[in-house]
């Protein structure tokens, strides 16, 4: 029973995945089954936005819904709701609206297959895994993404679980790459836990924070508007807080500077980072410092060595060069 | 007129509306439906009950309560799309049936904590803000008298689709996929059924269901004008026997909110007006625009059914707020400030030649003109307005107004010969705001001490003063 009773050491986990079929709900319905039949312990279940279609529609094969068993409390929308096919208890209804209508809190009298739904932002986010946990789930999971489309961050959660695999890329070495460099990622330095709580509120513009750690707007509105704003930018010291996405413009323009062993970036956490590994790499090697408001738990990666179209990697040869460079348990999906 | 109508015209009410704490979205509805009303035994009504809302939560054990209450009505839904649909014969879905079964037991919860408001509110208020029994219906939704909010098609509701379930659990566990799927449709089909039933059964409930949202609403917006008029010092208007409209210490909210963040005082004003129409003077920044704008808010307030920002106030209710304030410049329609102004005066004079009551407030008519014209402009209007039955302010710095009527000045500048140059932020503390009678008929010129106050160029103003010589 792998990695079971590392989890039932946290109260939420998030499952994210490094591409599509990657076999992130595989992972996420593996832990849901293990708690529910190993254990007497109520869990609670939501997702990061909407991930509703059965079928996925890039590349049409079908998307496993999440089982879930007798007392799981669960979210989802008002329009999902009606989709389950189990007998479940409605307990709340959210006053704020999704795209796909209100957010139903509702717990499985019988077992069977839903579609989850959950808050669009963290912040919401977050009131819904309480909300959970106020139902009297021990521990929820988070079907969360790692998307530039996704405004709900998944690092809120106690504990992270990555999925990965063919799917990201069918060559192995660039493979390694990548989702090492996802690791790398979820490693990145925290700040202060004061200066952090202040950052999380903020949901846009770019920041300079001083040495008293004041946090003064730089009034760029976008991140998209850098060119004309460059003149701005370290007008309040070298400390920079981008409170969205950074992207390779971002970076490259930060890369290019005198004093870019003094420049620290703080972005709210791992997945906010749209960039290339070459930029972020080369921008950590001449000396610039890359840090969260929100750190990551990543406590373990599984892998789903087919690709969406059929091809087989090598799982033992893939787990074996990943472990070379990721130090947290790691398990094939399909063989656990 | 809806109060959300009003608000759009006037930023005194916008401002003073934002300021209310409402707990529930019904709440909020019930607030900005409220409706403009010239009817003086509704808005008395209205009063009282505010008052003994106010009586009620100055009880420290009631104060209790109604937090208790405004946490209820937080989290209450606004179920009035779901009432329609069972109006229109439609079958409610499990989540429809939920936020029934979850707002009455809402209600009830907020009914038994509101069991002694006699003590506070006659019979006719009391019944306003009593929420109808709705224990009925809950059972309807509770079958299994759990007195949850929570809702699903239980199995108390039908023995065969207890069974069917079981059935159900069972092809799962064996998974058998064609079963599975059959006696999913079946246990749908049964659920359907039950569902059409329960929406029957619920239907007779409607008026009951429609009522509760009224009432909830009521509650929820009484209790959060009762307490921010106690909070702010609002009063209860009373109807003028003399027909003549007066307030004593009279305030601009938005101003006094403002001066307080940066610790400035406030200067209320007494002002009393008869039906003569009454011409106000005083120098510029003397508050004459203030002025205007605290009666036409207090006059919203007093006909939407609620205080004023008066310490005491004697009022009649008029059939309108005519109103001309502040620049008129419609470039859209390349009108001109005064084209503008002057098409909206017509508008005004239209209305009081009706004859019913209103209440015209003017600021600066015909300012934006040369002056010989303009006091003539302004002298007519006032003649118009003498032999009609409208309360009227108007401001002007014209001097030679002939017609006859009732003429205040601001004070204006607290003579003080030591006086400084002042900067701008310091003006306000180097004037007397109240209003006084002026049987003189003569403007004072203070323009040009207020220039010379604010350290403007000597040759310009001492020029000016040659000229007037």
């Amino acid at each position: 029973m792998p990695f079971i009773n590392d989890i039932l050491k946290y109260k939420s986990i998030s499952f994210v995945g490094t591409e599509k079929n990657t076999g992130k709900t595989e992972t996420l319905n593996y832990v849901l089954n293990r708690l529910c039949s190993f254990s007497n312990i109520n869990v609670g279940l939501t997702s990061i936005g909407i991930d509703g279609e059965k079928i996925d529609q890039v590349t049409k094969t079908s998307k496993p819904e999440i089982t879930i068993h007798p007392k799981t409390i669960f979210v989802t929308s008002e329009q999902l709701y009606s989709q389950k096919e189990i007998v479940s208890n409605i307990l709340s209804l959210s006053n704020r609206s999704t795209a796909l209508g209100k957010l139903v809190y509702a717990q499985a009298i019988s077992s069977g297959e839903v579609l989850l739904a959950g808050a669009s932002n963290t912040i919401w986010l977050k009131e819904v895994i309480e909300e959970i946990k106020s139902f009297g789930a021990k521990i929820v999971l988070v079907d969360g993404a790692l998307s530039r489309m996704s405004f709900g961050s998944p690092s809120i959660t106690d504990a992270m679980i990555l999925s990965t695999g063919a799917a990201l890329s069918v060559n192995i070495k660039t493979l390694v790459r990548k989702t090492s460099f996802i690791y790398r990622m979820t490693q990145l330095e925290p700040v202060e836990k004061k200066l952090a709580l202040k950052l999380l509120d903020i949901e846009n513009g770019i920041y300079a924070i001083d040495e008293k750690g004041g946090i003064i707007d730089l009034e760029i509105p976008s991140i998209l508007m850098i060119e004309n704003h460059k003149d701005k930018l370290f007008t309040f010291g070298s400390r920079l807080f981008v409170s969205g996405i950074i992207t390779d413009k971002l970076i490259l323009f930060i890369k290019a500077q005198k004093n870019v062993k003094d420049i620290e970036i703080i972005i709210k956490d791992f997945t906010r980072i749209f960039c290339t590994i070459e930029n972020i790499d080369l921008f950590i090697q001449k000396g610039g410092k890359l840090k969260v408001a929100q750190s990551t738990n990543l406590i373990a990666i599984t892998i789903n060595p087919t690709s969406p179209s059929g091809y087989n990697l090598n799982s033992n040869q893939l787990i074996e060069e990943l472990k070379y460079q990721i130090p947290i348990p790691i398990y094939n999906i399909k063989e656990i | 007129m809806t109060l959300k109508q009003a608000m759009e015209k006037h930023n005194g009410l916008n401002f003073v509306v934002n300021e209310i704490n409402i707990y529930s979205s019904i709440g909020r509805k019930a607030l900005l439906e409220t409706k403009f009303s010239n009817n003086e035994t509704l808005l008395l009504n209205n009063y009282l009950i505010i008052e003994s809302c106010q009586n009620f939560i100055i009880e420290d054990i009631n104060k209790k309560t109604l937090s208790k209450v405004r946490k209820i009505l937080a989290y209450i839904n606004d179920i009035t799309g779901t009432i329609k649909q069972l109006e229109q014969n439609q079958t409610l879905d499990d989540i429809s049936l939920f936020q029934i079964k979850q707002f009455s037991i809402s209600c009830s919860k907020i009914k038994s904590y509101f069991f002694d408001l006699n003590k506070y509110f006659d019979i006719n208020n009391q019944n306003q803000l009593t929420l109808p029994l709705l224990t009925n219906l809950i059972k309807i939704l509770d079958p299994e008298d759990l007195l949850l909010s929570q809702f699903y098609i239980y199995n108390a509701y039908s023995k065969e689709l207890t069974n069917k379930r079981k059935e159900w659990e069972c092809a799962k566990k064996e998974k058998n996929d064609d079963k599975i799927h059959k006696l999913y449709v079946e246990c749908q089909n049964i659920e359907d059924q039950i569902r059409e039933d329960l929406s029957n059964k619920l239907r007779i409930y409607t008026h009951d269901l429609k009522e509760s949202v009224r009432i909830i609403g009521q509650i929820d917006k009484n209790f959060a004008l009762a307490e921010y008029f106690t909070d702010n010092n609002y009063n209860k208007p009373i109807f003028s026997k003399n027909k003549n409209i007066s307030y004593t210490q009279l305030s601009y909210p938005p101003l006094v909110t403002k001066l307080k963040e940066s610790q400035k005082p406030y200067q209320p004003i007494n002002i009393s007006l008869s039906q003569k129409p009454c011409l106000v003077t005083g120098a510029n920044m003397a508050g004459k625009t203030i002025l205007l704008k605290s009666l036409s808010l207090s006059q919203y307030l007093l006909q939407f059914g609620f205080f004023v920002p008066s310490q005491k106030a004697e009022v009649i209710v008029v059939e309108d707020i005519l109103t001309s304030i502040g620049d008129h410049q419609n470039e859209e329609e390349g009108l001109s400030s005064y084209a503008s102004e002057i098409l909206l005066l017509n508008d005004i004079i239209k209305k009081v030649k009706q004859e019913k009551k209103y209440l015209v407030l003017v600021d600066e008519l015909a300012r934006t003109t040369n002056p010989t014209e303009g006091v003539a402009l302004v002298d007519s209007f006032l003649k118009i307005l003498s032999q009609h039955t409208s309360f009227s302010v108007t401001t002007t710095h014209y001097s030679g107004i002939k017609t006859l009527c009732y003429r205040l000045r601001v004070k204006g500048f607290i003579q003080n010969k030591k006086q400084k140059e002042l900067s701008l932020q310091d003006i306000p503390n180097q004037i007397d705001y109240a209003l006084i009678e002026d049987k003189e008929n003569k403007i004072p010129n203070e323009a040009l001490n207020l220039a010379e106050l604010l350290g403007v160029d000597k040759e310009f103003i001492d020029g000016a003063r040659k000229s007037i010589k």
